[in-house]
């Protein structure tokens, strides 16, 4: 198996994370919510995608500098965005809260990848673990320090798919993906979102399911057991599969 | 051992042999009974040993992942941890029965480590380090003190499996020992006994062959084995029933044999008998014919002699007046007429002596029978002979020795006949001591004639020995017929011994017997019973 696979592998989720979403829950908030959630989940997913994309120039031992700074993956990940959404992010009023929230996603973005720089130029080092999905988690835990007591994004899975155990879905994560997302009639692709109780706070959560494509399968295939590139055992996935969720929280 | 029959020696035996293999058996099915105990008590701390081991793995490895949690926060690291744990936990359930309080007290810590690597794990993945390596050195003061229970405990089960393990090997060489011991104790026991068995089998049955090979060998007087109550004593009781009868057979058959040879004998001697006295009685026929002619001749010769004497006193004048010639030619015929006619007489006198001798044969028993000195007799007749002996011929000589009984009674007898018998005898003797001396080239050779005398009781004997030429052996049946002689004719008539043979055996009842060897000697026996009985004779050579 080519070093190719695996890099292609790494970044399988990002590709086939879904940009539709449905909000359930008709109230006005949670409309502007579910629009934040999808927002911040769409720079997310188009950053990592970025990192998936340069996983071949992060991981030559030979370069040092790969010129791969924060701002070069968020120019890269905004024109994703703007591609995918229509609507260019410098355009939204910095003071809104979607517009504060999406800058405090981007500020992490930029930050996360500076913050790894001698890691990316690591020269004689090849595989550096510099992956979308550490990528994701790095920029997730920057955001929601970032936007602490107002916003929190996680990309997490069922518990058995999830392998660092910071991933792990709460309570009711876990069970929406059990009764939802993984329920037999729910609608590919299609989002959950409710105003749930946090901590005492109302909240608006929203899970957006992310699915298996046949170049996840590479590490989260089959045989069930085997071990990947990294040294971790396959799960037995297939295309199509539920193989992760990102899991938004907005507080009001 | 011979008071047991050999069947009983054998169960004997048998049973002995049985015995040791039985109790060899019983002793080394318990200590290897035991000893099997003792290997499975080893067995299961070897067993406890390996669950211990396993349990210390299974907590490195636990210890392993927890820790690799808190770097990786991977959650393939929680979950090998608790597969470790799981393991462990199985483990110690399998190790609870030897020491549940000891492993009671592992799962404590075990459970006190758990509860702080799982807190630090938490704190690691809440980003709270600090505390996280606190809670974390927590644990492992914990895993520490696990690590230390479950050495001491493999050290301890250790200890206890070499202790079985020595116990049981001891065990296992002291029962091989004493099983070595006991066979060769068997061994040597059942040889002895086998030994003795077959010693007590064998030697009386090597007694019974060599007293049934005596037997069958005719051997009445082989010793016969002490019969004892066993089999081989009942061979024993039998071969000496066999002896017994054996014996009585050889002495039934020894008396038939002497019955046979005495009525062989006596038949023999009956018709001796009965010959002798048809012999006798036709001599005394013979001689009672003969005797009137003879009569006749011997007269008629005496007178013819004084008729020839009266012829020559008649015809003297006659005659003296012839010439000389005729007168010497005259008395010439009458001299040669009257020897003839002496010669007629003298030879008429010698046949009227033998005539008279026939008839004193036939007249034999005749005799009154007294009581006399049997000594005096053979002096009285010895001298008789010698001196008659002497008479005849000056230049013979003999040396008599006497072996005389003087114990011996008076006996009964004819003694004018038992008188002519010893005259025979001692006559016959002389005759042959000097025949030797003639013949004898030997100088020095000394005519010896021995008489002895010895009272036997119911019977007296009667030894006459010279050492004269001796019978040869054909002559022996003949000798006592009557006209048997080797004497030159004229010197014997051949009847001397027939008629001794009468007087001793059918006047007196006794026997009359001889032996002799040529040029050695002869030596009559005779044997005369005190009291009268049916005869009896022999001849013995």
């Amino acid at each position: 198996m080519s070093r190719d696979w695996l890099r292609s592998a790494m970044f399988a989720l990002p590709i086939v994370g879904l940009v539709t979403s449905a909000a359930v829950g008709a109230a006005p908030r949670s409309d502007e919510d579910a629009a934040i959630a999808q927002s911040l989940a769409e720079m997310l997913r188009d950053a990592r995608a970025v990192v998936s994309n340069n996983q071949d120039l992060i991981n030559n031992p030979e370069l040092g500098d790969k010129h791969l700074t924060g701002q070069v993956v968020l120019d890269q990940a905004v024109k994703s965005y703007a591609k995918a959404t229509g609507s260019d992010p410098a355009t939204i009023d910095p003071k809104s809260r979607q517009g504060r929230l999406l800058r405090a996603m981007m500020v992490a973005i930029v930050a996360v990848t500076d913050d790894n720089q001698a890691t990316i130029n690591e020269k004689g080092t090849g595989f550096k673990g510099f992956i979308p999905a550490v990528f994701a988690r790095l920029v997730s835990e920057d955001f929601n320090q970032r936007a602490k007591g107002e916003a929190e994004v996680k990309v997490t899975a069922p518990l058995e798919l999830v392998r660092n155990r910071k991933a792990r879905p709460d309570a009711w994560e876990a069970d929406v993906m059990k009764t939802k997302l993984l329920a037999a009639d729910w609608p590919k692709g299609q989002s959950y979102s409710a105003v749930v109780d946090v901590s005492g706070h109302p909240a608006f959560r929203i899970m957006v399911p992310e699915y298996y494509a046949a170049s996840c399968l590479v590490c989260h295939g089959s045989p069930k057991g085997e071990m990947d590139l990294t040294g971790y055992p396959k799960e037995g996935g297939k295309v199509g599969d539920l193989g992760a969720a990102m899991s938004i929280t907005l507080y009001h | 051992m011979a008071w047991l029959t050999i069947r009983t020696r054998l169960i004997l035996l048998t049973s002995a042999g049985l015995l040791v293999l039985i109790a060899t058996n019983f002793y080394l099915t318990r200590v290897l009974s035991e000893n099997s105990a003792g290997m499975v008590k080893a067995a299961g701390l070897l067993k406890g040993i390996e669950q211990a081991d396993s349990a210390q793995i299974a907590f490195g490895e636990m210890r392993y992942w927890m820790t690799d949690l808190a770097v990786s926060q991977l959650t393939l690291s929680e979950r090998n941890a608790a597969a470790a744990r799981a393991r462990m936990d199985e483990h110690l359930g399998k190790l609870a029965p030897w020491n549940p309080e000891r492993i009671a007290a592992v799962r404590s810590e075990v459970a006190q480590y758990d509860e702080f690597a799982d807190k630090a794990a938490d704190e690691y993945t809440n980003d709270r380090r600090v505390i996280g390596n606190s809670l974390l050195a927590q644990a492992r003061q914990h895993s520490v003190i696990v690590d230390n229970l479950l050495g001491s405990i493999v050290a301890d089960l250790t200890n206890e499996a070499l202790i079985a393990r020595q116990q049981t090997v001891a065990e296992a060489t002291a029962a091989t020992r004493l099983s070595q011991i006991v066979v060769a104790a068997a061994v040597l026991t059942g040889v002895l006994l086998t030994v003795l068995v077959l010693r007590s089998i064998v030697v009386p049955l090597r007694r019974l062959v060599a007293a049934m090979d005596g037997l069958n060998a005719g051997n009445v007087d082989v010793a016969i084995p002490a019969a004892g109550p066993d089999e081989i004593g009942a061979v024993a009781r039998t071969l000496a029933r066999f002896r017994d009868a054996l014996l009585e057979r050889n002495r039934r058959e020894g008396e038939l044999r002497a019955a046979h040879e005495e009525l062989k004998a006596t038949q023999a001697s009956l018709i001796h008998a009965e010959k002798m006295a048809s012999l006798g009685q036709l001599t005394a026929g013979i001689a009672h014919e003969i005797k009137n002619p003879l009569n006749f001749v011997n007269n008629f010769a005496s007178l013819s002699v004084e008729l020839l004497d009266e012829l020559r006193q008649t015809a003297r004048p006659a005659i003296a007046a012839l010439g000389a010639d005729k007168r010497a030619e005259i008395d010439e015929v009458i001299d040669m007429l009257t020897g003839n006619l002496e010669k007629i007489a003298e030879h008429g006198n010698r046949a009227d002596g033998i005539v008279k001798s026939m008839l004193a044969h036939s007249r034999s028993g005749s005799g009154d029978r007294q009581r006399v000195d049997l000594n005096a007799l053979i002096e009285e007749s010895l001298n008789l002979a010698y001196h008659g002996a002497r008479a005849q011929d000056h230049d013979f000589n003999i040396t008599l020795e006497r072996d005389l009984d003087r114990t011996i009674a008076p006996i009964e007898l004819v003694p004018q006949d038992i008188s002519r018998v010893l005259l025979n005898l001692f006559g016959n003797g002389f005759y042959a001591a000097d025949k030797r001396r003639h013949e004898a080239a030997d100088a020095a050779f000394r005519p010896v004639l021995k008489v002895v005398t010895r009272d036997l009781g119911r019977e007296v004997e009667i030894r006459v020995r010279d050492n004269g030429i001796g019978i040869p052996i054909e002559f022996r049946d003949k000798l006592f017929q009557p006209f048997f002689t080797t004497k030159p004719t004229g010197e014997g008539t051949g009847l001397g011994l027939s008629i001794s043979y009468d007087i001793v055996t059918q006047q007196h009842g006794g026997m009359i017997t001889v032996d002799s060897r040529v040029d050695e000697f002869t030596e009559f026996t005779i044997r005369l019973p005190r009291s009268r009985h049916p005869a009896t004779a022999g001849t013995r050579t």
